[in-house]
């Protein structure tokens, strides 16, 4: 079966995907409707974040403030227990864009808007429920190839049938292949770090630890907040293929639930290898090996996505919503609730990009009772592009 | 940012380069013996703290990520119903979840820079691993030996026992493990490598791909609920054949790199592993293990599991044709040919399994098992297996026994394990 060629050193055709009047008419079928991932009764006890879950969450975003990581830190705090990360309510979408919609197509997350009403805790389990809101054929910013934008609203309620959060999702669906999903990409290629410029990464990580970026138990008083004062930025990245896998299209929340674990939320590699592709052959091609294998994979690492897509390999846009929380979740102290975060994401970053994340206060307003902070917040990259765009309000005491 | 200005030493790895120069590293001497035999004995378990203890409770979610990671869907894994009509009663973790017990690798215990092949290992079960239950395990360091080899001159063979515990402080099953250590700079000019160098990774033709497809559709079903009666086994019988594969670097992230929140032994990223750790946390694990990370196709330090699951890397930074499997599939691989046979009645009791050769990224691998012999012993019957597993090229990458304790019709109603 080996023909005596070296696969890896093959050129390959570049592969392509069409999106159809036909899944655009599916789509729009399902406007108005409810969806949510089916869960019997006996398994929500499973499903709840027990600490154990929690911290592996903090370890998927790469959060450790103690509220989150520590339930010893936790039982002197307001809440008692752990506090899961509350940017968890994005990946809690129950429909997934370019596999159960738009199948083949390579869908780019371009905005989101999360909002919370109470905190999710140790020992919750959080539900979700979608509704597709709106499908829109875009004319491509630039480029050849169809683009279909989509708005998702999601409500996020937990075991005891408390409302946590709405999350709503905006994304983009390209044609593989086009044009128009070339531009995203423009003129990026992979970083290439030497020695020293990883040297002052790590000691930028370092910094950040001296700085104390996590406010902690002090609190932050609403009448001291000052318009224009700025939050120490944090740093995240360089990304890496053995992270990729994990995020690439979700962050790995620890339960089956809402769109979680990476690519084994819908494929296992041995029957789905020969079952899947019957189902939806949009989301395969075939590898160096002449077998088939999902796209998604393709995108892991760069010198297989060159290979296949002719193009490098990007990151999430997703992982920016942990990472932009974080860096309000951090400042805000144990006593903030953080109310709000409203991010639109212009640019992509690629594999291997670092990212800052940099926020100031814009203002402040009493609302119902509630003292709250408004907070500009931007993420840019090592290549100068600002990834991010958005806003935070945080509730203060 | 693009200019280039690492030296060998550096890419050789953070660090990498300090250690190799301490004197000793890497090699077979007394002093490194001595110190690695004074551990023969000594109770080993891996750091743990409660809450890594916790999450590692079979929940259902996390039996039907392990079933998934083996592409094993067999209902006492999956469907809670099926289930509590079968013996169990609950739903069953697959057993070569028993592999989960491992506490210490030879890679990482003593010999510092010796590289570690794995040999080969055993498998007994005592008791069943079902839903809710949490699974611990001692190991103790059983053997040193210095031995001739064809690999590179002089090895050291390396020997585990690991035993299993349930939450009662039952031992639940026990598992053997067999390395040998050589020098890494032999082991770089060894027939194996070269042999390993000179096979070219899979490609198939379309027709070929067809011929695989077949034969996944031709799989035989499992057993199942209908008993299969130790008196109706005949020694020469043959098992229904499985096929596993073509593997990709998609099932490898499944099966092997820990898909969801548990897919294996590696690196989980957010599971509880320490290697499965994300920016600032990283650095902090780099602080304490300089030696460990490599520097990727962008100069960036990541965990070395990173290079096995890829065939680019492993040809780039491992001279080897393609990305190579770690083996600890090929064991639930093995226990899926097994437990499909014996049905859902039967207990499998026994497994031994050796490598005699990788697995490369892209092969086909058909499991294949045969019945060698029937005993009764302590009032259990008892069906003994050869199985082998071979690839697309007709070797045989691993092989091994096994022992299956099956109902008699003699006694009907009895449970086939303790």
């Amino acid at each position: 079966m080996t023909s005596g060629v070296d696969p890896l050193a093959m050129e390959y055709p570049k592969h392509t995907s069409k999106i159809t009047d036909e899944a655009i008419a599916e789509l729009k079928g399902l406007i108005g409707r409810e969806i949510r991932i089916p869960v019997e009764d006996w398994r929500i006890g499973d499903s709840k974040y027990g600490i154990g879950d929690i911290k592996v969450l903090c370890r998927a975003i790469g959060d450790f403030n103690p509220l989150f990581f520590d339930p010893e830190y936790a039982k002197g705090t307001k809440y008692g227990k752990q506090v899961a990360p509350p940017s968890i309510i994005a990946e809690m979408l129950q429909i997934d864009p370019g596999r159960e919609v738009l199948c083949g197509a390579r869908p780019v997350l371009k905005a989101v808007t999360l909002e919370w009403q109470v905190p999710i805790l140790e020992g919750d389990a959080i539900l979700g429920k979608t509704c597709v809101r709106k499908v829109e054929e875009g004319a491509a910013p630039s480029g050849d190839g169809r683009v279909v934008s989509q708005e998702y609203e999601t409500t996020i309620t937990n075991h005891r049938g408390e409302t946590v959060g709405t999350a709503k999702h905006t994304f983009e669906c390209y044609e593989r292949g086009s044009a128009a999903e070339a531009a995203l990409f423009a003129d990026r290629v992979p970083a290439r770090y030497n020695s020293e410029e990883m040297e002052a990464i790590h000691q930028e990580y370092r910094g950040e630890e001296e700085a104390k970026v996590i406010r902690g138990a002090e609190p932050r008083k609403w009448e001291e907040m000052r318009e224009g004062e700025r939050i120490r930025h944090i740093l995240k990245g360089p990304t890496t293929s053995g992270a990729a896998p994990y995020l690439s299209k979700r962050v790995n929340s620890p339960f089956g639930l809402g769109y979680s674990g990476g690519i084994s939320r819908w494929y296992d590699g041995l029957r789905d290898a020969w079952e899947q592709p019957e189902k939806w052959p949009e989301l395969f091609l075939l590898n160096e090996h002449g077998a088939l294998e999902p796209v998604e994979a393709i995108e892991w690492q760069h010198v297989r996505s060159m290979r296949f897509l002719k193009l490098p390999a990007k990151e999430a846009n997703s992982e920016r919503i942990h990472w932009t929380a974080q860096l309000v979740t951090n400042w805000m102290g144990d006593d903030g609730f953080l109310k709000k975060l409203d991010l639109k994401f212009p640019k992509i970053n690629i594999l291997g990009d670092i990212t800052r994340c940099y926020g100031k206060v814009t203002g402040k307003r009493v609302e119902d009772g509630k003292h709250l902070v408004e907070i500009e917040v931007w993420n840019i990259n090592l290549v100068g592009d600002t990834v991010t765009t958005g806003a935070a309000e945080v509730i203060l005491p | 940012m693009t200019e280039e200005k690492e030296t060998k030493a550096e890419h050789r790895g953070f660090g990498m380069a300090d250690k190799e120069g301490k004197k000793g590293y890497g090699t077979i001497t007394e002093e490194a013996l001595n110190a690695l035999k004074s551990r023969i004995g000594v109770e080993r378990v891996r750091a743990g703290k409660p809450w890594q203890i916790e999450v590692s409770r079979w929940t259902w979610s996390a039996i039907r990520a392990q079933a998934q990671a083996c592409g094993d869907y067999n209902p006492l894994y999956w469907d809670e119903e099926y289930a509590k009509k079968s013996p169990y009663g609950t739903l069953v973790v697959p057993p070569g979840a028993l592999y989960g017990i491992e506490q210490i690798n030879a890679a990482t215990d003593g010999m510092p820079g010796m590289h570690a092949l794995f040999r080969g290992l055993a498998l007994e079960w005592y008791k069943s691993i079902v839903l809710g239950d949490i699974v611990t395990g001692k190991a103790y360091l059983t053997n040193v030996a210095v031995k001739g080899s064809q690999l590179s001159g002089q090895s050291v063979i390396q020997e585990y026992d690991t035993y299993g515990y349930n939450e009662k402080g039952e031992v639940i099953g026990k598992l053997f493990t067999s390395w040998s250590r050589h020098e890494r700079q032999a082991a770089k000019a060894s027939h194996e490598t070269a042999r390993q160098s000179a096979r070219l990774l899979a490609r198939y033709t379309s027709e070929e791909l067809e011929r695989l497809r077949e034969d996944f559709k031709n799989q035989a079903p499992r057993r199942g609920s209908e008993i299969r009666f130790w008196e109706d086994v005949q020694v020469g019988e043959e098992l229904p054949y499985r096929i596993k594969g073509p593997t990709s670097q998609a099932q490898r992230m499944v099966g092997e790199g820990g898909g969801g929140r548990r897919g294996g032994v590696f690196a989980e990223i957010g599971g509880t592993s320490d290697w499965g750790q994300l920016h600032a946390q990283i650095w902090k694990m780099f602080e304490r293990h300089p030696a460990l990370p490599f520097l990727n196709d962008q100069g960036i330090p990541e965990v070395p599991v990173a290079i096995h699951n890829s065939n680019d890397w492993s040809r780039q930074y491992l001279g080897l044709p393609g990305g190579y499997d770690a083996g600890v599939q090929r064991v639930h691989w093995g226990v899926h040919l097994l437990t499909d046979w014996m049905g859902d009645h039967g207990f499998l009791r026994k497994i031994t399994i050796r490598f005699p050769q990788t697995v490369m990224m892209g092969d086909t691998t058909w499991l294949r098992g045969k019945v060698t012999n029937k005993r009764v012993e302590d009032g259990k019957h008892i069906v003994e297996i050869d199985y082998t597993h071979e690839n697309q090229l007709g070797h045989t990458v691993t092989a091994g026994t096994a022992e299956v304790v099956l109902v008699s019709r003699s006694d009907p109603h009895a449970k086939t394990w303790d």
